[in-house]
């Protein structure tokens, strides 16, 4: 029980661990382009990376955010009809949308997965500075895999939760 | 598969996901997964949404977005917003002080961050309780800065304008620059109504404001970082002196330095900023991704071409084009949030306007104030919950919603304005041409 539950906590702190990777991202890409910007006009050297190397790591920086915005429940959603439903269908509602985002959350990490092995085998890479395709596809992949974790997460939590409800009523 | 049973089939599955509560992003992807294996096998459908996930992302124009939401997320936990907010009306001996104070705090605001809902947020959150002890009628004080926050959007930089300029394809340091007059005139007119409302409700506004006047250097530690940081995005774009992109990262990067040496910023409020900015980028991740699938396949069935040509065959005025556009955008805005509108629905409706004659930058003005009518109007007026949120328990939603109605009208009324007067948004384009 109390290693189920270091488990939990663990794959519960993975969503901010990778928001932070992120966070450190968006804050290279500030210095840098600042860094760049003032290469360019103060020394007379334009960086030759920045513009391609900072739109490259914007990739990985668009998902490394996702499962911590599920889990500060930051993704908007209408809820002005299910509002109107009694509570069990709204606990049934939420239970099939869950279901909806784990198939479209496995899809997207499926692609983004299959976008890292074959860039890996073809090497394919960026225009200019050619750097590896796969160094991008890797963390993104990794965002979205987590993601869909903090999903399979909710779901077996709503299920577990309600199991033990059940209990308690007989 | 005929063009209007997918753009049919699309929406009205969207539309269902969005009723039962899905989140937007999701919905959109939901949506679109069904009609891309309607044309693509799986490994192919696989492989087409890496090449849009790559194609979208990979995009120096679009890395202004992170920049510019941590740029308002530094200001909103720093003490620039509320110490700006103090300057515009403390020892200002003008009866509405405060409310006027309110207007140009979010003005000044909105011109270094570009979400209304941070500008609603981060002056609301100081300007709310002050007002009400200060004696400012509830709907007043609520409207006034539920409304201001809206100022953010229309004054550069802006995050809608920057997605509008991403799903139009035309140029973000124009439409940033065709902001700033009707972002000064919405400015006045919002003061206008505070006026107004004055004359006919006396009781509203206190007769003297009795706040204590700022010493030189609060003025200066007020005044200055939005100043620098305001002048260092608008002249960089304006003058051609750095991309957007780059006005931002500059802009955010002085911001840091700011924020921590006079705007009291501290490790966990940058801490703070960073993961803020990511919690945003974790959503609109996933909603570009989604909206790139369903413009994708939107385009493979030319449902915006078909669209444009259907409604070019009745041969309506162009003025009635561009009024029933409108008018579909106040409604959609009443259900959902900008951000997705602008993906959902601009990639079907800017070439019908683009093929009528309208210009794209000029009506990426008209758009964003529509999107700005769209965070005030309920049921899903973002804005209104943020001040909601922030006001006592005695200001209840409706209080809000009322308060709110003077400054929609200013909204319409420059709406009205702009298609008088089309040079308030193309004059400061065209001279930097």
């Amino acid at each position: 029980m109390r290693q189920e539950k270091s488990h939990l906590a663990f794959l519960e702190k993975l969503g901010p661990m990778l928001a932070m990777v992120g966070a450190v991202i968006v804050a290279v890409q500030t210095a840098w382009i600042t860094y760049g910007v003032m290469m360019r006009y103060v020394f007379n050297k334009p960086d030759q990376v920045v513009t391609e190397a900072t739109a490259l790591l914007l990739v990985p920086c668009a998902f490394l955010g996702l499962a911590y915005a599920m889990q500060c429940n930051a993704l908007p959603k209408v809820t002005m009809i299910t509002d109107f439903f009694p509570e069990k269908i709204r606990g049934l509602l939420e239970f099939v949308n869950h279901i909806i985002m784990l198939l479209v959350g496995s899809f997207f990490s499926y692609a983004a997965i299959a976008a890292f092995f074959r860039a890996n085998k073809t090497g394919a890479a960026s225009e200019v500075l050619s750097w590896p395709r796969a160094w991008f596809w890797a963390p993104t992949a990794l965002a979205l895999s987590v993601a869909c974790i903090t999903l399979a997460l909710a779901l077996w939590m709503m299920v577990s939760n309600r199991n033990a409800a059940i209990g308690r009523d007989q | 598969m005929e063009w209007y049973y997918v753009g049919g089939g699309l929406l009205a599955l969207l539309m269902i996901f969005i009723a039962l509560g899905l989140p937007l992003p999701f919905a959109l992807a939901a949506a679109s997964l069904p009609f891309l294996w309607l044309i693509q096998d799986f490994n192919t459908s696989l492989i087409s949404t890496e090449l849009k996930i790559w194609g979208v992302w990979v995009d120096y124009i679009l890395l202004a977005v992170p920049l510019f939401v941590f740029l308002g997320e530094l200001i909103a936990r720093s003490t620039i917003g509320p110490n700006l907010y103090r300057f515009m009306h403390q020892g200002v001996p003008v009866k509405g002080s405060a409310a006027y104070g309110s207007i140009g705090a979010c003005a000044g605001f909105g011109a270094v961050c570009g979400s209304s809902m941070v500008g609603s947020l981060t002056i609301g959150g100081v300007a709310l309780p002050e007002m009400l002890k200060l004696g400012y009628g509830k709907r007043l004080s609520a409207g006034v800065l539920a409304a201001g926050g809206t100022l953010s959007v229309l004054i550069p930089p802006s995050l809608i304008l920057l997605f509008y300029g991403i799903v139009v394809d035309i140029s973000i340091g124009e439409l940033f620059i065709a902001g700033i007059i009707p972002g000064l005139a919405l400015t006045t007119m919002f003061a206008a109504v505070v006026v107004i409302w004055g004359i006919v409700s006396p009781q509203s506004i206190p007769k003297v404001d009795k706040a204590l006047k700022m010493p030189l250097f609060e003025i200066l530690a007020a005044v200055l970082p939005i100043l620098v940081i305001g002048l260092v995005i608008t002249v960089s774009i304006y003058a051609g002196i750095a991309t957007p992109t780059e006005a931002a990262a500059v802009a955010a990067f002085l911001t840091v330095i700011i924020a921590i040496t006079v705007g009291g910023l501290r490790w966990e409020g940058l801490k703070g900023a960073l993961m803020a900015t990511m919690r945003t980028m974790g959503y609109l991740g996933l909603l570009l991704s989604a909206a790139a699938l369903f413009g994708f396949v939107l385009t493979y069935h030319r449902v915006p071409q078909q669209f444009t040509e259907a409604f070019l065959a009745l041969e309506l005025a162009p003025y009635m084009v561009l009024a029933m556009v409108i008018v579909f955008y106040l409604i959609v805005g009443m259900f959902l949030e900008p951000v997705s509108i602008t993906f959902i629905t601009l990639p079907t409706l800017f070439p019908l306007i683009n093929s009528v004659g309208y210009d794209l930058i000029w009506f990426g003005i008209i758009y964003t104030i529509t999107m700005e009518i769209a965070v005030l109007t309920p049921p899903v007026g973002l804005n209104l919950y943020v001040i909601q949120g922030l006001a006592p328990k005695d200001i209840d939603l409706k209080d809000v919603i009322l308060g709110t109605l003077p400054f929609i009208a200013a909204l319409a009324t420059l709406i009205v304005l702009l298609l008088l007067f089309p040079n308030m948004a193309l004059y400061l384009p065209s001279l930097s041409n």
